[in-house]
């Protein structure tokens, strides 16, 4: 659905995005990630022709962006915030007028919203009596009124509380449903795993890795294993090391393993079954924290 | 142009509800009467103590126990030294000291008091003793007071300008009675009014757009909008609060001064004057006459329609050069560094405003009714005593240019200023925003 093309874009004083690539398919949950300071919110900006790029392109159903295609993007920036001196509704019909709406599908839509973001009809409150969170829903009705095909949302879960924050995913969840495309960015790595699809990572301006959420995941494993066990394990010379071993309980030791290169791990799990009984057994796969760390400690060894 | 419509219909109804902006429109054409009415109320009820003042008057050009003003003269036999001590402790106001002089080459009067005294009481005492020695020269050189009388002469010359417009025929010139006093007073308060919304509204919009900025509504707005129709939507809005404003004001001042005259017609003038001489009642009932039918003669129409072109051309070019502060700084503290050299020519055409006003034609009241920075202020200075009209086309021209550019500019700060925080913002910051080709 949109296509990101070798952009790169330099500010006065320093370069915020190197030559990142990105592709972003119809009715999927993209996560962009990155520490802060990365270049996540220059490209964001960048989709949204808030700041043009020095290089490349953006496509959009491969067709080059218009500034149309931009207004239909329902986008929730880092910087938000709401006029305080307005009233809820007041707001959302000029954000919705704003996207093209008529006054009577505002209305309908925000009531909807209202609904799904399970809060009472707001409309005739003002907002500057609205609680942080209750301001934060509406900021988020605010992005979506116009049932836009694409969201881009940016940090969308910074200072929701959790239990917004689960609502919010809740529905970002039902929107891809729907069929709706949505692009988040996010430097919460931990965020990610249950929501995205897809992902990529940007670190210092340049991308540093781009995927499925599930493959990266399987690429980044290590061969390492967690058992469950009766006996102690001794390390073997031929096929693995023991990296650590506690006994949880009489007769039951946990211990991690690390297979060595090129071995099987059903040659060391029958080895080890000779004379120990296996209780349980996990490959340990690496959260994205820890992927992430990994590829910035590639990169800079490279 | 139809989401700037939307930006400036926000902004427009957001100003206009405000309580504020319906209480300061309803009143403010009522403060000056007010005002007026409240000093002419304090100065008709002032009913001070009398004070004493010792007459030490060795001539008896004053007689004992006069009451002049608030004051009542006793004549005084005592040493001035004494007196003087008498006045150091406030048991009198002050001592007057008339020495033996010649009428032909009067001097050496002195006036004691413990604090300055007023002018009025001083100029007052002076011309007692002047009318005194005049009563004297007549009965030394034996002239006729009444062939006095007769030399003197009152001329009050009508001024008239004359105009091709005003005639009704082809080949003849019109003429109309001008009133240089009645051009003096309107021009200065045409520019004055000018100069008022200027700073005003100029602040409303820098006010508006770091509100933008700081409460971060911004972001969400562009994304939907380009900053500079967003930029565009805002000042149109705070323009046309403005404009509705001076619009009400003007209603609102028209039917105050017709009630008024109405109600009360030149004969009001009479009894809220401080009456001081004959003469003086004379001059201010003509001048009244005056500007009656000065306000008759004058082109209304014509000068409320360049008002308005005046005070939106003002008010966009420094409307568009606050926006651009506004967009920059990131609260009202670091705005001001930015705001003074912005003030500095609008300060400056009010300080222009007497030169224009005293020589309208002078070559420097043209350049500066026509430099667009001060145009708005002075040109409408200038209008009331007649300006050609190929002068206000070129100025006009200059001014609608300068805007465009003034909004082009603003619009290349704005676009970089509104997204960027926490950066210390200096010219040469400024400057580099402005040259950017991409952002």
């Amino acid at each position: 659905m949109l296509s990101v093309r070798n952009i790169s874009k330099s500010y006065v004083d320093h370069k915020a995005l190197d030559n990142v690539s990105l592709d972003i398919r119809k009715g999927s949950i993209f996560g962009l990630l990155g520490p802060n300071g990365a270049g996540k919110t220059s490209m964001i900006r960048i989709i949204n022709q808030i700041i043009n790029q020095d290089e490349g392109e953006i496509f959009i159903d491969e067709k080059k962006i218009t500034y149309d295609d931009v207004r239909k993007i329902g986008y929730m920036p880092e910087e938000r915030g709401l006029y305080k001196k307005m009233k809820v509704g007041d707001f959302l019909l000029f954000m919705g007028k704003l996207k093209g709406l008529s006054r009577d599908k505002c209305i309908d839509s925000a009531a909807d919203w209202f609904e799904n973001l399970e809060v009472s009809n707001w409309w005739k409150k003002n907002i500057e009596d609205l609680s942080k969170g209750m301001s934060q829903k509406v900021q988020f009705i605010s992005t979506v009124i116009h049932n836009p095909d694409l969201i881009i949302l940016d940090e969308p879960f910074s200072g929701f509380d959790p239990v917004n924050a689960n609502l919010v995913k809740k529905n970002l969840l039902r929107l891809k449903e729907e069929g709706k495309t949505i692009i988040f960015s996010t430097h919460r790595l931990e965020s990610v795993d249950e929501l995205c699809d897809h992902l990529a990572m940007i670190n210092n301006s340049k991308k540093i890795l781009d995927g499925n959420t599930d493959e990266i995941k399987m690429n980044a494993k290590s061969d390492t294993y967690i058992l469950k066990h009766d006996k102690k394990i001794e390390s073997n010379d031929q096929l693995f090391d023991v990296i650590s071993q506690n006994k949880l309980s009489r007769n039951v030791y946990e211990s991690e393993l690390s297979l060595k290169k090129g071995k099987s791990y059903r040659n060391m799990f029958s080895e080890i079954s000779k004379d120990i009984e296996i209780i349980s057994f996990e490959q340990k796969v690496p959260n994205m924290n820890d992927i992430f760390i990994m590829k910035v400690e590639e990169g800079k060894n490279g | 142009m139809d989401k700037i419509w939307i930006i400036l219909e926000r902004e427009y109804l957001q100003r206009v509800k405000k309580k504020s902006f319906i209480l300061s429109t309803i009143l403010t054409p009522l403060i000056f009467p007010i005002f007026i009415a409240i000093t002419v109320f304090v100065l008709s009820t002032e009913e001070s103590e009398e004070r004493v003042i010792a007459l030490l008057d060795s001539n008896n050009f004053i007689e004992d126990s006069t009451k002049f003003q608030n004051n009542i003269f006793l004549k005084s036999d005592g040493k001035i030294s004494d007196i003087q001590n008498l006045i150091d402790d406030g048991i009198i106001y002050g001592a007057l000291e008339i020495p033996k002089l010649d009428i032909y080459n009067p001097d050496e009067l002195r006036f004691y008091s413990k604090n300055v005294p007023g002018g009025d009481l001083i100029s007052g005492i002076e011309s007692l003793i002047e009318n005194k020695i005049r009563e004297l020269k007549i009965q030394d050189l034996k002239l006729n007071e009444e062939s006095l009388e007769k030399l003197r002469t009152r001329i009050s010359m009508e001024t008239y300008s004359v105009d091709s417009d005003l005639s009704s025929g082809t080949d003849k010139v019109g003429v109309k009675q001008s009133n240089s006093d009645v051009a003096f007073g309107l021009g200065y308060f045409n520019g004055f009014l000018i100069y008022m919304f200027v700073f005003i509204y100029g602040s409303f919009i820098l006010q508006s757009v770091l509100d933008e900025k700081t409460s971060k509504v911004v972001e969400v707005i562009i994304s939907s909008i380009k900053p500079t129709q967003l930029m565009m939507g805002k000042v149109l809005g705070v323009g046309a609060v403005a404009f509705t404003q001076i619009f009400i004001w003007i209603i609102l001042v028209t039917s105050i001064s017709t009630f008024t005259s109405m109600y009360f017609g030149i004969n009001s003038y009479e009894t809220t004057q401080i009456v001081q001489s004959e003469e003086e009642i004379n001059n201010s009932k003509e001048v009244v006459k005056g500007i009656y039918e000065m306000f008759g003669t004058i082109d209304i129409k014509k000068t409320v329609f360049i008002f308005l072109i005046y005070f939106l051309g003002g008010f966009f070019l420094y409307g568009a050069f606050f926006a651009a502060i506004g967009s920059a700084v990131d609260n009202l503290q670091d705005a001001s560094q930015f705001t003074l050299p912005i003030s500095l020519p609008i300060i400056a055409s009010l300080m222009f405003m007497g030169i224009v006003l005293n020589n309208p034609e002078g070559n420097a009241s043209i350049f500066l009714s026509m430099f667009p920075l001060t145009s708005p202020i002075l040109m409408m200075a200038r209008l009331a005593f007649g300006v050609p009209d190929w002068h206000l086309v070129i100025s006009i021209l200059i001014l609608i240019i300068s805007v465009i550019f003034a909004l082009w500019f603003a619009g290349r700060i704005y676009r970089v200023g509104i997204l960027t925080s926490g950066s210390k913002i200096t010219y040469k910051l400024l400057w580099k925003w402005f040259i950017m080709k991409n952002y």
